[in-house]
């Protein structure tokens, strides 16, 4: 069996507990969840806005691992308030996908979120799986 | 009043809080003289965007009640409670015509009729004996209004100049958000300018644009539909008018939040109109119109993707930022919900610049008190049918500084400009904004504003 690569990321998505960006065995990356928090340690107003910064934290990984969006074959959404920002998280998430190749998904609410933020997302992606 | 004037230091024990609000002026159920007063007039209630294929249970001046589109598109406001059994309509089934309950099968028109009573022998009259609570509604610009008071005083909905007529090629885009605060704290932020100066620039860094942090000089003028809340502020070479629209009794108007204070402008219009519409005594909706020109918002800054249900394209007004980000950057969200969830104005002491707010209250206070003595409403006094004229207005103009006159020169100008504005009011919309820019030209040219201050000097 393929032994476990831990990714640290030098100058990564701010760190907020023990944890390592993305864990590799065998191909399959599964990546930590990311916050709304940008590169400048502020968390912006507005689950859209979240959204895109969680995006663009999860793209900054997947990229300095080597994976993109496309590789991507599972997520998992937390929210902090579903009723209210499922939908408007939705609008966002749509956004970063081929629409004929959405990974599968898991959204479910949660009481609470690291630093007050309303969303995070993790993922699970495959190398390769991306095609061309 | 709370007597803190011989309070020793740290002498917390001896001031005691008053924990009992201004009733008349903030509670708004049925009955209550601040309810009655309210229920004058047209508020916004939803966006016409929630109306879609299942009711929706809103409460509104501690009503709780249904509203919903049935299939013919007329939009219904009833009671949320059945009349047969009292079964919440939020589980009725939308008709062709009005809406069904759950329950029993009794069918409900928009205006209150019951068509049916299914349950009832042939014949049965019992529909004939009653009408369901209904209130009437009125769509525009992607808000459904409704009317709440007696039926036979309905006032004309009054549509704003701003709205359409001036600019033309204005667009209007609706949102909603809850604030769980009593309305009037909300509704008197509009009537506090200084606040723009201290909350969105001086006391937790710029939030809008950095023009905000010059401090304003205040004027507040009586207009036929409520309060101007001015405040004139010096940009270098520049002086820079924020009038913003106090209408009677919860709305109010603003300009743009991203002003370059260097750039002349001549925008008697709104970036935003809003209403703060009492859910309860303790909650309340900010329902507004952003609207979208090149007169107010030349860079086209507004955010579009980013109005709606629950959000604004300007900072602070939700709860969506984590809490440490608002104790570091308090937007108004925060310093509203923060005075309570009903402000106590008895533990209040109010300065210089609460002229605004105290003048807020006096005026709905007259109205309450009008309505109780069965007199017709004061204010606003221009509630006709067709278009009503607005004063909100975004002036940005040359006026060379005026040494140690400049506040006096400041607030003069501010004052005589909105005197223009408010005397133009009857004119037709592009004639009266072409007669505003000229005259306030006409002014700075001819040296009268140097020459009031010198006299009052």
């Amino acid at each position: 069996m393929a032994e476990a690569v831990f990714h640290v990321l030098d100058k990564g998505p701010e760190m907020v507990a023990p944890y390592s960006h993305a864990v590799e065995v065998d191909g399959w990356l599964f990546v930590t969840g990311q916050m709304p928090i940008a590169p400048d340690g502020s968390v912006p107003e507005g689950i859209e806005n979240q959204t895109k910064v969680v995006f663009e934290n999860l793209k900054t990984v997947l990229g300095r691992v080597g994976s993109n969006l496309r590789e991507v074959v599972s997520a998992r959404v937390f929210l902090t308030h579903f009723d209210a920002h499922y939908e408007r998280m939705n609008t966002v998430y749509r956004t970063y996908f081929d629409a004929k190749r959405f990974p599968a998904r898991t959204c479910v609410g949660v009481t609470g979120l690291a630093r007050g933020c309303l969303v995070e997302i993790d993922f699970i992606a495959r190398r390769g799986a991306g095609g061309q | 009043m709370s007597k803190t004037l011989n309070i020793p230091k740290f002498g917390g024990y001896h001031r005691r809080l008053q924990l009992e609000e201004d009733r008349e002026l903030t509670n708004v159920g049925p009955g209550t003289p601040g309810g009655e007063y309210l229920r004058r007039f047209w508020h916004p209630v939803a966006l016409a965007s929630e109306l879609k294929d299942a009711p929706l249970a809103i409460r509104i001046l501690g009503e709780d009640l249904v509203i919903f589109r049935d299939q013919r598109g007329k939009v219904g406001l009833l009671h949320r409670h059945c009349s047969h059994r009292g079964t919440s309509l939020e589980f009725g089934i939308i008709s062709e015509r009005g809406i069904r309950c759950c329950y029993h099968g009794w069918l409900y028109d928009v205006d209150g009729t019951v068509l049916e009573t299914p349950t009832e022998p042939a014949g049965s009259t019992l529909k004939t004996t009653l009408c369901h609570g209904a209130y009437r509604t009125h769509e525009y610009g992607g808000l459904v209004f409704a009317y709440m008071g007696p039926p036979e005083e309905t006032p004309p909905f009054p549509v704003y100049d701003c709205w359409s007529s001036y600019p033309e090629e204005n667009r209007l885009v609706p949102y909603k958000i809850h604030t769980p605060c009593n309305w009037l704290q909300a509704h008197e932020n509009g009537a506090d300018p200084i606040h723009t100066a201290y909350l969105h620039a001086i006391v937790s860094g710029v939030q809008f644009s950095p023009s905000f942090s010059a401090l304003p000089q205040l004027e507040f003028m009586e207009t036929p539909v409520g309060l101007l809340s001015i405040a004139t502020r010096r940009w270098n070479g520049n002086l820079w008018i924020r009038a913003s629209d106090v209408i009677l009794p919860n709305a109010a108007q603003f300009g743009t939040g991203f002003v370059d204070g260097s750039r002349e402008k001549f925008a008697v219009c709104a970036w935003l109109s809003r209403w703060i519409v009492p859910i309860d005594d303790r909650n309340s909706y900010a329902i507004g119109l952003r609207h979208f020109n090149k007169l107010i918002d030349p860079l086209d800054e507004g955010r579009e993707d980013l109005i709606g249900l629950g959000m604004v394209d300007f900072m602070g007004q939700t709860d969506e930022r984590p809490y440490p980000e608002r104790q570091k950057s308090p937007g108004d969200y925060d310093a509203l919900v923060g005075q309570r969830s009903i402000a106590i104005h008895a533990n209040e002491h109010l300065g210089s610049t609460d002229r605004g707010v105290a003048t807020v209250r006096r005026q709905i206070r007259r109205g309450i008190r009008a309505v109780q003595e069965g007199k017709p409403l004061p204010m606003p006094r221009r509630y006709a049918e067709g278009i009503m004229p607005t004063y909100n207005a975004e002036i940005i103009f040359a006026v060379p500084p005026a040494g140690e006159d400049d506040a006096k020169l400041i607030q003069a100008f501010g004052r005589a400009v909105c005197e223009i504005i408010i005397r133009t009011g009857d004119l037709p919309p592009g004639e009266r904004h072409r007669k505003i820019e000229q005259d306030v030209r006409e002014l700075v040219k001819s040296g009268r504003l140097m020459a009031s201050i010198r006299q009052t000097a």
